[in-house]
């Protein structure tokens, strides 16, 4: 269960974060960082890292010895970045409409 | 008052005054005199819109456009040109009824030792061709019977001041200053008139015309020095002001066509000089006595810089780099995808095709092309590099400014948004200016430093 909750622990502060990270710190930046491109390569960005950490860590706890159970954990991963870019999609959506940022408010209504 | 025009629109402050341009030039059909009043028309265009908050007037801007402009024909509700009634479509001669005079009168011989024949011919609606003589007899009565000049008189109150710039090597700016003066000192009848703060900045010789038995022209520059002494003196015990401001070259640098008709003269450091004592006169208070005043720049460079100019001119460079900046914006935020500005404050492709900004567009481009005269005359005013927007650091010449690129401005805009309500009020065009002086002055005020 303890193992469960860190990926689950991954998936929403990686998914909020790097959303955040995105219309926060990153657009007090200069060089058009509204630019709504830079939103897809944070979405990218979002999903491979958490993907990549998850696998990892999936690794590091549980080897995959046992016939399947790589698969397993690739698939595992895989479902954890998509939530975790579904994360960063409902946050952006969120601030594109109710919250102060100086990037391109590409979700607003 | 070009040079004062530009130099208002790029946020130099007229300590709260509104500036009433009358523009003494007998001559009618002058472009030069036609593109000024364009000007003007366009920089009030801009101001009023930027105060127009729908049934409410705003105050002023802080940063560009933050004076305000009126004529004096708008200032008494009058719809003729008060200008026009500055020029007369006669000649000299017949402008002093010479013909009334038999040729044994002694005041025709008085007439005919003190004015030539080419005076007497000279039509009067192109000037005084540098003829302070004939200007000196033409321009009083013209003063004093001018519509402008009843409507200054009676719209000048207690506190208001007076700015009168001339050249000293013409014909209409050698005469009309200290007549001008006189008038105003004389005015018995309007306290408020005679006991005005007056201020004049007096334009010494800084250019030459081409010789006039190529060109066909009554005016010689060779002359200019001489004339210049003779008025000199003439002023030392007769003018009236409390500040005289005295603005010159060192030599006739730039050589200008001999041409009275169209005057097409390039715009020149020495007037921008001299706008700029209006600014200075307007921070000061009424001193105890006659004050005469000068500045100088640091090197005696062919083209001028922040370095060379001296640190005096701090005001005036920052001025020029921050409108030279607004010009970038301008030109590219129209192209600018995606700027979030577009969305929050309606900076979008109406906004871009909407009278004021379009306004704005055209003076912008009319002070591009006074600022590439100036840089490019002799002397030149070039303390700025205008042309690469990757490498914006190195905008004013001789100094690095933090920007490196025209995204910093934009960031800084947008930073600048946020700290304003969306309900402070509902003039779009207005916020852009605001966001972009706030973003430009962030960079450029260590000018100033």
């Amino acid at each position: 269960m303890e193992q469960w909750s860190i990926l689950i622990v991954i998936v929403i502060l990686l998914g909020v974060l790097l959303a955040i990270w995105y219309y926060k710190p990153y657009n007090e930046q200069p060089g058009r960082h509204y630019k709504p491109k830079y939103w897809f390569i944070f979405l990218g960005i979002t999903f491979f890292l958490v993907l990549i950490t998850t696998f990892l860590l999936e690794y590091i706890v549980v080897e995959p010895r046992l016939p399947g159970a790589l698969s397993v954990e690739i698939r595992i991963a895989l479902g954890n970045a998509i939530y975790a870019t579904l994360l960063y999609f409902i946050t952006s959506f969120v601030w594109c409409n109710w919250l102060p940022t100086n990037a391109y408010r590409l979700l607003k209504i | 008052m070009k040079s004062i025009t530009m130099l208002m629109a790029s946020g130099m402050s007229t300590n709260g005054y509104t500036v009433i341009p009358v523009i003494l030039d007998p001559h009618l059909d002058l472009e030069e005199k036609k593109n000024l009043h364009s000007l003007i028309d366009n920089y009030k265009d801009i101001y009023n819109k930027t105060v127009n908050n729908g049934t409410s007037t705003l105050n002023p801007l802080d940063g560009f456009f933050n004076s305000s402009i009126v004529t004096i024909n708008e200032l008494n509700n009058q719809q003729n040109d008060t200008q026009q009634a500055v020029g007369i479509k006669e000649k000299f001669r017949s402008y002093i009824k010479e013909a009334n005079l038999s040729t044994d009168d002694l005041n025709n011989f008085f007439v005919q030792t003190l004015f030539s024949s080419k005076n007497l011919d000279s039509p009067l609606s192109v000037g005084f061709k540098g003829n302070p003589n004939v200007g000196t007899v033409v321009l009083g009565e013209m003063i004093e019977g001018a519509d402008w000049f009843k409507a200054f008189k009676t719209h000048c109150e207690k506190d208001d001041r007076v700015f009168i710039i001339s050249s000293i090597f013409g014909g209409t700016g050698a005469s009309g200053y200290p007549l001008l003066e006189k008038k105003i000192r004389g005015a018995e009848n309007e306290p408020a008139v005679k006991n005005t703060i007056m201020g004049a900045v007096t334009v010494l010789p800084y250019y030459g015309l081409k010789d006039p038995n190529t060109t066909g022209s009554d005016i010689d520059s060779a002359n200019f020095y001489t004339k210049t002494k003779s008025a000199l003196a003439y002023y030392e015990n007769t003018v009236q002001s409390d500040y005289l401001y005295y603005v010159g070259e060192k030599s006739l640098r730039q050589v200008y066509e001999n041409d009275e008709k169209k005057q097409e003269d390039t715009a020149n450091f020495i007037e921008l000089v001299a706008a700029s004592a209006l600014f200075d006169f307007l921070s000061r208070e009424k001193p105890e006595k006659r004050q005469y005043m000068t500045r100088a720049i640091e090197n005696d460079a062919d083209s001028l810089d922040l370095q060379s100019l001296g640190s005096g001119y701090k005001d005036v460079v920052k001025c020029v780099a921050d409108y030279m900046l607004l010009r970038a914006l301008v030109l590219n935020l129209p192209n600018e995808d995606y700027f979030p500005l577009s969305q929050d404050r309606g900076f979008n492709d109406d906004f871009y095709k909407d009278a004021a900004f379009q306004s704005l567009c055209r003076f912008t481009e009319k002070y591009y092309n006074w600022y590439s005269e100036l840089s490019t005359n002799k002397r030149a005013f070039a303390p700025i590099h205008y042309d690469d927007m990757h490498q914006m650091n190195g905008w004013i010449k001789t100094m690095q400014l933090d920007a490196k690129d025209d995204s910093y401005y934009l960031l800084k805009m947008l930073q600048a948004s946020n700290h304003y309500e969306q309900d402070d009020h509902s003039n779009s065009f207005r916020f852009f200016l605001q966001f972009a002086y706030e973003a430009i002055d962030f960079f450029t005020k260590k000018i100033n430093n």
